[in-house]
């Protein structure tokens, strides 16, 4: 036994005496909401593209059940990895600050991009797009599917995502138009981007409010809970839905009109681009501060605009509507 | 030589083995990032907040009894801390912390109660119930939203604070063992504690307030929640209602892999400390090797099994054995 232990001591000592290698290549590291959500692991195709036309490495990594601390407990063994620059979508725009800030201070470079981290937590921030134009696309597509008035609900993912709340604040104001006075938005529910607890709030709707027109769900998560949970009830077309949704996980309610028509941007598009900044950020080509520019490949030149507050943000493209018409040709993308 | 050969047959060498085991393996696959100072580091993440925990898992263990109530108990509290102290409009932080406390000692004293006053009740069921109680409260409390904000020196010099290479919260989290060891092992006061789990209707006739002696532990571990909970939300800086999920079993499991057993009257604090390393050094390891969110609670899960099942294994073939020699000396004596 004794004999044993002397011979993993001296086995550590050795191994502890080895220098770290050195490396040369970029290294990012990727960190997501969840696992296993096929909107991620379409981003991550995007990082792939990027990486075969940039040669950096990345590794990527998400909490089995969307928390803040699993994400925190990723971004602490990033830390640790050296990588030299960490992308998140953030579950809580304000839990991970703390813990991107040390790693700020260790030289590594961070990029929101999808959910933002709040500002002092982050170099620069990645929209997929105009937050304003995804808030009012959504209002428009649920009120011509119901006629222009009724009850309507917004099925969310967590409150404390920042790309959700915004998007909401944005239907809100556009819902404020003379055009939408006869429809009421009655409540906002949050489903944390989990499969079950989304059904269960959308189950919620329906028996709450019996005269419900409407559902917006600005999630890939949620629209798709929700399209299942109107069909189990039988309401296909007598509620409507619309939001945020995965072509490839839409497609047969979109063909059987659960959804007449959702939106998304390009997912792969937005992880080639948060690829492309994060190394142009590594490289020291840009530093996240408003009207650079960095060139993002096939997307082109893209520019750091001010958020209003005076932080760099950027973003990718606008969201495509997809309905019965195109679905098809896109089920297969992603 | 019989009371050495004792002394290293303790379940805590076996511990010890899987440390120099775990960490041997892992510093041998990851050369420049799996090394001492930075698994220092990254205690704070695996070690402090289920360490707390897992000190009161094992208290209630060794009582022969479980709760599972305290991930929530601590989400209750630090709830309770958070908008209480609502970023800084609220009361004084100090009072904040102490109403965590309170809180904490309030929903162990309730547990403690139940559990006491209705025997016929499994503590299971009881704690099983409180757990949702409790989470339930701080969702009414705080909804989907998060609270945080906290004072600089609770979310940095706390929560990402070092002296020298050694985390703050480590330090903390340390100083507990010691006490505990000495309570626990060395005082009547833990060895009532050991009575009454061995075997209660004993120690009840032998004069021992079984009764009271259950409250107070239920109560300490309330209390020990909470301040896990603390220091958990001193590193994420924001506080959800979500907070801690899953940490009660995460705390049970490191009691049990310190050789606490769920049919009471065993429990060990140099144990619990060893377990607790031994998950850094494992989960760490895991987490950066693989990063893989799924791989890492997969393979925790199978080391819980296995070196629990492991001393009933060697028992079974011991006395399999024993059996065969005595039927193989009856048979010559024949």
């Amino acid at each position: 036994m004794r004999k044993i232990v002397t011979l993993l001591l001296a086995a550590l000592l050795v191994l502890t005496l080895v220098p770290a290698m050195a490396e040369e290549t970029i290294t990012l590291g990727v960190v997501y909401k969840q696992t296993g959500n096929p909107f991620f692991e379409a981003a991550v195709r995007g990082f792939e593209e990027a990486q075969k036309e940039l040669g950096f490495e990345f590794i990527h990594n998400g909490p089995a059940d969307s928390s803040n601390e699993g994400q925190i407990q990723i971004i602490e063994g990033y830390i640790q990895q050296e990588v030299d620059a960490i992308a998140i979508s953030a579950n809580d725009a304000s839990g991970v600050v703390s813990v991107l800030q040390t790693a700020m201070d260790k030289g590594i470079k961070v990029i929101s991009w999808d959910s933002a981290v709040a500002p002092e937590g982050r170099n620069l921030n990645i929209d997929p797009s105009v937050a304003e134009n995804i808030g009012r696309v959504q209002v428009e597509e649920i009120s011509k599917q119901i006629g222009g008035e009724g009850q309507i609900a917004i099925l969310s993912a967590g409150a404390t995502m920042d790309n959700q709340n915004t998007w909401i604040e944005y239907m809100k104001k556009e819902l404020e138009k003379e055009e939408y006075a006869k429809i009421e938005l009655v409540t906002i529910v949050y489903g944390d981007d989990l499969t079950d607890k989304s059904y269960q709030e959308m189950q919620g709707l329906i028996d709450s409010y019996p005269d419900l027109k409407g559902v917006i769900s600005p999630t890939t998560v949620g629209v798709a809970a929700a399209a299942s949970c109107i069909q189990d009830n039988g309401l296909t077309g007598k509620i409507k839905l619309t939001g945020l949704g995965l072509p490839s996980e839409m497609a047969d309610y979109i063909t059987a009109g659960v959804c007449e028509g959702m939106y998304l941007w390009n997912p792969i598009d937005l992880g080639y681009c948060a690829a492309y900044a994060s190394v142009a950020m590594v490289k020291g080509e840009i530093t996240g501060a408003v009207g650079e520019t960095f060139e993002a490949g096939r997307l082109g030149t893209i520019e750091i605009f001010d958020d209003g507050n005076g932080n760099g943000f950027t973003i990718v493209g606008d969201p495509y509507c997809f309905t019965a018409e195109n679905i098809d040709e896109w089920k297969n993308v992603y | 030589m019989h009371r050495a050969k004792r002394f290293f047959l303790r379940w805590e060498w076996l511990l010890v083995l899987l440390i120099l085991g775990v960490f041997a393996f892992f510093s041998w696959k990851m050369p420049g990032s799996y090394t001492f100072p930075k698994l220092l580091d990254q205690t704070r993440v695996y070690m402090v907040d289920v360490g707390f925990m897992a000190l009161g898992a094992m208290l209630i263990l060794i009582l022969g009894d479980i709760d599972i109530s305290v991930a929530s108990t601590a989400a209750l509290s630090v709830t309770a801390m958070s908008v209480a102290y609502s970023a800084g409009s609220g009361m004084p932080f100090g009072a904040a912390l102490a109403l965590a406390l309170a809180v904490g000692i309030l929903c162990g004293w309730i547990n403690g109660y139940l559990v006491t006053r209705f025997k016929e009740l499994f503590p299971m069921i009881i704690t099983l119930s409180t757990q949702t109680i409790y989470r339930g409260i701080a969702y009414i409390i705080l909804k989907d939203q998060s609270a945080g904000s906290f004072p600089q020196w609770f979310a940095k010099g706390l929560g990402y604070g070092k002296i020298g290479s050694v985390p703050v919260m480590l330090l903390c989290v340390l100083v507990m063992f010691p006490v505990f060891y000495v309570w626990l092992h060395r005082t009547a006061s833990g060895r009532r504690i050991f009575a009454t789990g061995t075997n209660i209707v004993t120690a009840r006739y032998s004069g021992l307030r079984t009764d009271r002696t259950k409250v107070i532990l239920f109560t300490l571990n309330g209390l020990l929640a909470a301040v896990g909970g603390i220091f958990l939300a001193s590193r994420t800086g924001s506080v959800k209602y979500t907070i801690g999920t899953g940490y009660e079993m995460q705390a049970i499991g490191i009691a049990v892999l310190g050789g606490a057993s769920t049919a009471g009257g065993k429990g060990s604090v140099v144990g619990v400390l060893l377990s607790l390393v031994l998950m850094t050094c494992l989960k760490n390891g895991l987490m950066i090797a693989y990063n893989d969110s799924f791989i890492l609670n997969l393979s925790i899960g199978v080391l819980l099994i296995s070196v629990v099942l492991f001393p009933n294994i060697a028992n079974m073939i011991q006395k399999r054995r024993q059996l065969r020699k005595r039927r193989v000396e009856s048979a010559a004596n024949l």
